[in-house]
């Protein structure tokens, strides 16, 4: 039995999260700006009166951030009670993964450290990342996302 | 016992039933234990040990159909011993009384673990078992296996047994009758026993369960029996809603059969060997008896969900009367239509506050559901300590959010204990002392305003001063609230010598802290030496709500919380005065430390007291108070006194702790709420 996830973009790279920890994808509207938040987070949006920070995902990973466009998407994930909004450069599609087709093995790829990555499958002749992105966002923004280049 | 997958129905009634279970059997436990205890006190009274009897009988049934094996056969132990207890077959000891506290605590436990992982194997229960076997005095049997249910199997008609009599005379002297319910399962239900099982249940909780014929207390039999069951209650319900009751989904037919006191002796169903038909159903004229308080379980979640909308209700109808106010004010509307928009909020703005008093009333529980567990603590600690002493409680009654009950259950034990242990003297050095031997401890709860007073006060020896004045290394004309302050201070009350001698300390600036920052109280201690210590908790009606005040700082508002705010003041450039450590500022004389809020929010970039910004002339400045600290932080504008609901903030937008909550506005504002304690931690640290 498959495991379901949403996959999106953001710069070149193809990412993924569980289905059953996103409960929202919504079209991307001005948030609300914050004081004293680390740069990557865009400000908040009031979901039904909670404050969910808005994470621009293109900062967290270190790339150049580019003005959202129209298919710019904010995804909402939640787990044991912690929600962030991430804005995603677009969503692509709900993929249904085997895990037999997706290796486990701590890798890093994109860049990516290998302590954020779940596992890699291969859709269609392309690599789709699973993430762990509440063990991204609980790491400490000071430490650099991307290991040194090659 | 696997189930098939066509068994889907019947799994999903066993899950229900197992979460119904384990939220009554909390229930069941506590009442279980006060029983005990009173029972302890009064080891004749007939009345309290059938309580235990029959409590320990709803555990042992509740849990067998839960499927929970262990809890059962261990609760089933206990009603053995309680059977033999109330047949007279074996007398209350002490030692008795010992097994069976032991026994209720094993229980405690069974109960923690199924909660927390759902299963309750690991714990030990065989000796336990055994020797409940062994003063119950029943034959040997296996631990661990549950046995048939005590005494004959029950076949309609036979005779009730002497305690069945008496449930049956106790409900008369209470005015209720007595009814025979037959209930007809449907052919259409696949399976029987949880069919029969949920009427047994809503039967159980509704009214006084006499009997049931099959035994649906007994582990399940051949499903066929349970076709057509007949349960025999008490209740003062009429028989037409016994019959709703019962009316439940694939039940086919009910029938009712009611007495009261004249024609049950005239049935003679006491004595008889067969229930004679009674009074047909729609003729149990005389009903209802007395009035009924009803109540129904509601998950917690659902309630805060209901809760969180009001909340937002409240929000949005503040928004409308400020936009109202807007328009009015540039006269855009005319008089008439702005009439009746005024009519239009103003009762909304009334039904909204009440619909928020009365969704705040289910929030609220009475305090007694903390205090119950006291008298069983005090119990085994005096024991433990060598001690003797009596609790008395007062103010159970007094209600209070059931969040902050959770939370104050650790550090109200720790003070009692606390007490006992250390403020309380032994018996001999009491009588030394010309006082009585039993030590006393009131444990009280009252509400004085917007505030839940909690106060757990011994006679003891209470503070040593002295002792405690030259530990601290305090000057000879240290004030008394001075040293006192002492036992709150982190690390000082760890010392051994302090804590042997002074008699309290021991974990006292714990309690403080965490009554401080989990339950936004504060904690207050009054001792005479010799004559006693009075430990006050004094906290919030309700977590849920902040009334604070909203101030400005740069383009962003913070609330601060008005109980910590000492003086709001303005601040001239005569009052500051910079120093090596940063700006400081002349409060009523007394030197204190002064920063601008949105320099503290930049962060450490900037050193404390360097304020960028327009500093010539006043300034609007907040005093904050944390116990004997006092820091003035400079805002830009003091916007206005509010009434903040409190959400969580996420750690990514409180880096540096500096929030407690954040909250939304009307406006759609997000509004950050200062942790005021951190606030004058890091300005008072110079960080």
């Amino acid at each position: 039995m498959g495991r379901k996830y949403v996959s999106f973009t953001v710069g070149d790279g193809s990412y993924a999260l569980p289905l059953e920890e996103v409960s929202q994808i919504a079209r991307h509207e001005q948030p609300i700006e914050v004081p004293s938040a680390p740069a990557f987070v865009e400000g908040v949006i009031n979901l039904a009166g909670e404050v969910v920070p808005v994470v621009h995902l293109r900062k967290r990973f270190g790339l150049p951030p580019g003005a959202a466009g129209r298919r710019s998407r904010v995804i909402v994930t939640e787990r044991e009670g912690r929600r962030y909004a991430l804005l995603v450069d677009a969503v692509r599609e709900i993929v249904e993964l085997d895990e037999a087709n997706v290796s486990t093995e701590a890798t890093s790829v994109f860049g990516l450290k290998a302590e954020f990555v779940v596992g890699i499958a291969k859709v269609r002749d392309s690599l789709l990342v699973l993430l762990d992105v509440f063990r991204i966002l609980a790491a400490s923004p000071e430490v650099p996302f991307r290991e040194p280049g090659p | 016992m696997s189930a098939k997958p066509e068994r889907a129905p019947f799994q999903l009634d066993e899950q229900k039933l197992r979460r119904a279970f384990l939220e009554e059997a909390e229930e069941l436990l506590e009442k279980l234990g006060q029983s005990l205890l009173a029972l302890e006190r009064a080891p004749g009274d007939a009345e309290l040990i059938n309580e235990v009897f029959r409590l320990t009988h709803s555990l042992k049934s509740g849990s067998a159909l839960a499927g929970l094996q262990r809890l059962s056969s261990l609760a089933h132990r206990l009603e053995d011993v309680f059977d033999a207890v109330r047949r007279s077959t074996i007398a209350l000891s002490r030692p008795l009384m010992d097994r069976v506290f032991g026994a209720s605590d094993l229980l405690h436990e069974l109960l923690r673990r199924i909660g927390r992982e759902g299963t309750d194997e690991g714990v030990e229960l065989g000796a336990t078992l055994a020797e409940l076997e062994t003063l119950a005095g029943l034959p040997g049997e296996g631990a661990g296996v549950l046995t048939a249910a005590h005494g004959p199997p029950t076949e309609e008609g036979a005779r009730l047994d002497e305690f069945q009599r008496a449930l049956v005379q106790e409900a008369l002297d209470r005015g209720e009758s007595i009814h025979r319910i037959e209930v007809r399962i449907d052919e259409a239900a696949e399976l029987l026993y949880p069919r029969a099982y949920l009427v047994f249940n809503a039967l159980e909780t509704a009214t006084n369960l006499i009997r049931s014929v099959p035994d649906m207390s007994a582990p399940p039999l051949e499903d066929a029996r349970y076709r057509s069951p007949v349960f025999l209650v008490s209740s003062a319900w009429g028989a037409e809603r016994l019959r709703e009751l019962c009316s439940l989904d694939l039940i086919s037919s009910v029938h009712v059969d009611s007495w009261d006191r004249g024609s049950l002796a005239a049935s003679g169903l006491l004595e008889a060997e067969e229930y004679p038909p009674g009074q047909s159903a729609g003729r149990a004229a005389g009903e209802p008896g007395r009035a009924e308080s009803p109540s129904v379980r509601v998950d917690t979640r659902k309630l805060n969900e209901i809760w969180q909308l009001v909340g937002e209700l409240v929000t949005y109808k503040t928004h409308l009367v400020r936009v109202h106010d807007g328009v009015r004010r540039r006269s855009e509307l005319e008089p008439v239509l702005s009439g009746e928009i005024e009519r239009a909020t103003d009762t909304l703005e009334r039904i909204t506050g009440e619909m928020q008093q009365a969704i705040m009333q289910t929030r609220m529980v009475p305090i007694a559901v903390l205090f119950r567990k006291f008298p069983r603590l005090v119990r085994d600690l005096t024991r433990k300590l060598g001690k003797a002493a009596e609790l008395e409680v007062a103010g159970e009654e007094t209600e209070i959010d059931r969040t902050i009950v959770e939370a104050l259950s650790d550090p109200l034990t720790h003070v009692v204990r606390n007490s006992l242990d250390h403020g309380l003297e032994p018996p001999e050095e009491r009588r030394g002392l010309g006082k009585s031997e039993v030590g006393r401890i009131r444990l009280s709860a009252q509400q004085q305003g917007g505030t839940i007073v909690i106060e757990v006060e011994d006679d003891g020896r209470g503070l040593d001063l002295e002792r405690i004045r030259r530990k601290a290394g305090l000057p000879a004309e240290a004030s008394r609230e001075q040293i006192t302050a002492m036992v709150f201070r982190p690390g000082f009350s760890t010392k051994d010598d302090v804590t042997d001698l002074s008699g309290r300390g021991v974990g006292l600036d714990v309690v403080a802290t965490r009554i401080r920052d989990e339950l936004r109280g504060e904690v207050e201690l009054h001792s005479e030496e010799g004559r006693g210590t009075t430990i006050r908790l004094l906290l919030p009606l309700t977590l849920t709500i902040l009334h604070s005040l909203v101030v400005r700082a740069d383009r962003y508002r913070y609330a601060i919380p008005i109980r910590d705010i000492e003086q709001t003041v303005k601040v001239g450039a005569a009052d500051r005065r910079p120093s090596p450590e940063g700006t400081r500022y002349n409060h009523q004389g007394a030197d204190i430390p002064l920063l601008r809020l949105s320099a503290l929010l930049q962060g450490a970039a900037e050193p404390p007291g360097d304020e960028a910004g327009p500093a010539p002339g006043e300034a609007a400045g907040v005093v904050l108070q944390q116990r004997d600290r006092r820091v003035c932080l400079i805002v830009d504008e003091l916007v206005e006194e509010q009434d903040v609901v409190i959400k969580p903030v996420s750690d990514l937008l409180n880096p540096r702790r500096l929030f407690s909550g954040t909250s939304v506005l009307g406006d759609g504002t997000v509004l950050f709420i200062l942790d005021t304690g951190r606030v004058v931690d890091v300005i008072g640290s110079g960080g």
